[in-house]
């Protein structure tokens, strides 16, 4: 076995215990569970009355577009953080480079707040 | 606790006198006044708008069947109105007979907001009709229910509601559905 | 596998397992409308704790529960609820009937009020009361554990079998 992969074993028992628990209740539940059915047993559960509303409603697009810039700001973090890990050694020029980058994204950034993109009803 | 005063009876005796309200006379705890049902949205607007004795604060709408009192009343059913002044610290109860054949009275619900449901709770439990009412219908009784309940002649146990529901049954197997 | 009614004891170990794990892990689903709902949070309190028992998650979902505690009096209006929360709850299922109005209508005989629930809905546990004391809940729960421990739900009861 690789020895680098061999010091992950503890995730593996850990993955294998987890599946065991989770799936391993519902296998138990499907042999020993009474099964019966009634009416209104899957019905929506909603206090004991009809379902009166569809949950299915129509929301915001600003939702789809928060979660798009967040992607891409945190594809930018994940590109900062090799340097943030070992700046000293990279120099000053790494230094300039990152803030040419930063500087772009945080144009970027100050594009998408004049778009009142993050200002809601 | 609202205390009552006996020097507020006064001022407000005059005042319904003057409307219209017989009968006036205190139990220790609250004013109560007769008025006639014709006159009653009237009276209670000038009583309510009245700068010196303002009866502004709304409480609560009943009413009342004497078919079985031991005293002769007027008429079958009354609605009482029960209102209270913030001023003078007087309640007032203002009864309005209404005759068994036509029950109905104006609706005192673009007064007070709060007689929307007092209305149509006296309306589920007694059957009058409260004319003008925004939105006129049941409303602790459940759908389906017939009669009015706190009538003397509808009987107490009811009439077999209590026991029509459908009796819980499961049959075997997961539902396919 | 799974509940038998015809049964008092456990076949086997995996049901007697299987039972008593039931019984020492009750979910209540508290169904308070009216006073006994009061003696029955007392009695989720520290001083009477039914936590000791198992029943300590108070999971106000149908789905996620197993032991129906009807505690108050039940209405007309409120009839059809409760029948469709307790068609809501997954098998086993266990129900007490907490306090005089539930079990028999209590002191309200009147056209508004069900005279005991126990006519719609199957009961395991009736506890008498006007509210009963938390002792008597806990002793109606420990009941409760006591069917479970021997397989018994009167919700199995109920079920349409072809052969009897």
């Amino acid at each position: 076995m690789n020895p680098v992969l061999e010091q992950y074993w503890p995730f593996a028992v850990f993955f294998v215990v987890a599946m065991l628990v989770a799936v391993g209740g519902l296998v138990v539940q499907s042999f020993l569970g009474p099964k019966l059915s009634s009416k209104h047993k899957f019905d929506p559960y909603e206090c004991g009355l009809d379902q009166m509303d569809s949950p299915h409603k129509p929301y915001s697009l600003k939702f789809y577009v928060v979660a798009l810039l967040f992607m891409l700001f945190d594809i930018e973090t994940i590109f900062l953080l090799p340097w943030a890990v070992g700046y000293r050694s990279f120099g000053w020029e790494s230094l300039i480079a990152v803030i040419i980058f930063s500087g772009i994204v945080v144009f970027g950034l100050w594009y998408v707040v004049k778009l009142k993109v993050f200002e809601w009803d | 606790m609202i205390q009552f005063q006996a020097s507020n009876f006064d001022t407000v005796k005059t005042r319904l006198e003057s409307l219209g309200a017989t009968n006036i006379h205190h139990d220790g705890a609250s004013v109560v006044a007769e008025i006639p049902r014709t006159k009653a949205f009237d009276i209670i607007k000038k009583i309510k708008d009245d700068p010196e004795i303002g009866f502004r604060f709304f409480t609560d709408i009943t009413g009342a069947d004497f078919l079985k009192y031991s005293v002769k009343k007027p008429e079958r059913y009354a609605v009482i109105y029960v209102l209270l002044s913030p001023s003078l610290g007087v309640r007032l109860e203002l009864i309005a007979y209404l005759p068994e054949n036509d029950p109905s009275i104006q609706s005192i619900a673009s007064l007070f907001t709060g007689a929307n449901w007092a209305e149509r709770e006296t309306y589920d439990m007694y059957g009058f009709e409260f004319k003008g009412h925004p939105n006129p219908g049941r409303l602790l009784t459940p759908e389906g229910f017939e009669g009015h309940a706190l009538r003397k002649d509808y009987p107490l146990k009811g009439k077999g509601e209590r026991s029509s529901f459908p009796v819980y049954r499961a049959t075997p197997g997961h539902a396919s559905e | 596998m799974g509940l038998n009614p015809s049964t008092d004891f456990a076949t086997s170990r995996i049901d007697a397992i299987v039972n008593w794990s039931r019984a020492n892990s009750l979910w209540p689903m508290p169904f308070g409308v009216a006073c006994c709902a009061i003696e029955m949070m007392a009695s989720y309190m520290p001083k009477y704790d039914t936590s000791r028992f198992g029943a300590e998650v108070l999971k106000f979902s149908p789905r996620q529960s197993d032991l129906l505690i009807v505690s108050g009096r039940i209405s007309l209006k409120m009839m059809p609820v409760l029948t469709r929360i307790w068609e809501q709850m997954p098998e086993p299922k266990w129900c007490i009937s907490m306090g005089a109005c539930a079990s028999s209508g209590g002191v309200f005989d009147t056209y508004a009020l069900i005279q005991g629930i126990d006519q719609f809905i199957p009961v395991d546990a009736y506890i008498p009361g006007c509210p009963p004391r938390p002792e008597a809940f806990i002793d109606a729960v420990m009941m409760i554990q006591e069917k479970a421990k021997k397989g018994q739900a009167r919700s199995q009861d109920y079920v349409d079998r072809a052969v009897v």
